[in-house]
C-alpha cells in the first residue's frame, strides 16, 4: 500500500435529494395553480356544453407541463431509494503499466441491482470557452479513447463488496490537462436492470506516464 | 528581415521518438539582413474542438547568431505527454527554428513509448 490515502467517492444523496424536492415542489404549486383555474373556469361554469373551448385550449398546455413536472419528480425520486455506492482507488495517482488496486462497496437495498459493471474509460474531453480556471472545469464534449473491463457481475456477494487490481497498458494515452483539451481517466460504476434506474458513479483519477529510464 | 532559407535537421533522420531520448540535429538559415536573436524551441501543440494551444518546454538560444549560420543542438525529451491522435483533438510536438521571434522553420516529431501517436481504440 501506499503512503498516500487513496481516492474515494461516495453517492451524493444529498444534492441529489435537493433536486428531487425542489421539481416537487415546484410541480405541486404548478399542479395546484392549473387545478383551480380547471375547476373555476371549466368545471364550475355550467353543463359541458356552455362551456368555453377556447379556455380549454389555453389550459391545455400547461395542465400537460404540470404531468411532464410530475413525470420529472418522479424520475428523480425514485434512484433516492438506490443504495448507495462507494469508491476507492489506492494509490489515487496511477502509473502506466504498474498495478492499482479499485474497490468499492455498496450500502443499502442491494438486491436491487442484479447486475454490476466495473470499468476504466480514458477519455478525451473539450473543456467550456468560457472557463476560468476556477473551480471544476464545464466539460462541453467527450469521447471515450479507451475502455478496460474491470469486472462483471451479478453475484449478490460480488456486486455488495468487491476490489480488483489492474494495470492501465503502457501504451495507452496518460492524464493531460490542456488550456481547452484534456486526458482523463474514471473508474466507473454501473449498476441497475432493465425495470430499476441505474446506479452510476465515476471516480476520476490520476494517471502519469511511464518514468524515464536514468 | 527576409528569410532566404530555413532548414532543421534531426540527426538520422529520426522523427519517432521515445520519452527520454536525446534530440539532436542541426539548423541552418540565410538571411538578407543582421540578425538580434536565433533559437531552437521544443514545443508541443494541441489542435481541435477544445482550441489550439502551443507549449514551449525547451529553448536553446544561440550565441551572436550571423545572417548567414548553422548551428547544432541537443534536447533531452521528456517524460510525456504523449503524441495522441484523438476524435475530438490532437497532441503532437515539434521542434522549431526561431529567428528574431518568428517562426522561421517546424519539423513534427512524434513522441510517446510506442514510436506512433496514442490512437483511439473505442
Amino acid at each position: 500500500m501506499s503512503a498516500v490515502p487513496p481516492a474515494r467517492i461516495r453517492s451524493r444523496k444529498a444534492v441529489r435529494f435537493a433536486g428531487f424536492s425542489a421539481v416537487l415542489m415546484i410541480a405541486l404549486v404548478w399542479n395546484a395553480a392549473v387545478l383551480r383555474v380547471v375547476h373555476s373556469v371549466l368545471l364550475s361554469g355550467g353543463p359541458w356544453d356552455l362551456v368555453d373551448w377556447s379556455v380549454f385550449l389555453v389550459v391545455l398546455p400547461f395542465a400537460l407541463a404540470g404531468l411532464a413536472l410530475i413525470g420529472l419528480a418522479i424520475y428523480l425520486g425514485v434512484p433516492l431509494l438506490n443504495p448507495r455506492v462507494t469508491i476507492e482507488i489506492d494509490p489515487p495517482v496511477a502509473v502506466l503499466g504498474e498495478p492499482i488496486d479499485v474497490s468499492w462497496q455498496f450500502d443499502g437495498a442491494v438486491a436491487r441491482i442484479p447486475r454490476l459493471i466495473v470499468r476504466l474509460e480514458g477519455r478525451e474531453e473539450v473543456l467550456a470557452p468560457k472557463h476560468t480556471g476556477r473551480g471544476p472545469a464545464m466539460i462541453a464534449e467527450r469521447r471515450v479513447f479507451r475502455r478496460i473491463g474491470v469486472i462483471q457481475s451479478s453475484s449478490a456477494e460480488e456486486i455488495s463488496r468487491g476490489s480488483t487490481t489492474l494495470r492501465i497498458p503502457r501504451d495507452s494515452m496518460p492524464s493531460f490537462s490542456g488550456r481547452g483539451s484534456r486526458v482523463a481517466w474514471y473508474v466507473c460504476l454501473y449498476g441497475g436492470s432493465d425495470r430499476w434506474p441505474h446506479v452510476r458513479q465515476e471516480l476520476e483519477f490520476v494517471v502519469r506516464p511511464l518514468p524515464l529510464l536514468t | 528581415m527576409t528569410i532566404l532559407s530555413a532548414h532543421i535537421e534531426l540527426t538520422g533522420g529520426h522523427t519517432f521518438l521515445l520519452p527520454g531520448d536525446l534530440l539532436g540535429g542541426s539548423v541552418r538559415w540565410r538571411l538578407d539582413e543582421r540578425l538580434r536573436e536565433a533559437a531552437v524551441q521544443l514545443i508541443w501543440f494541441v489542435r481541435g474542438k477544445g482550441g489550439a494551444e502551443d507549449r514551449v518546454v525547451a529553448t536553446i538560444p544561440f550565441d551572436a547568431p550571423g545572417s548567414v549560420d548553422d548551428r547544432v543542438f541537443e534536447l533531452g525529451l521528456p517524460a510525456g505527454p504523449y503524441s495522441f491522435s484523438g476524435r475530438l483533438f490532437t497532441l503532437s510536438w515539434a521542434v522549431r527554428l526561431i529567428l528574431d521571434g518568428a517562426v522561421a522553420a517546424h519539423q513534427d516529431i512524434v513522441l510517446s513509448p510506442t514510436r506512433q501517436p496514442i490512437a483511439v481504440t473505442e
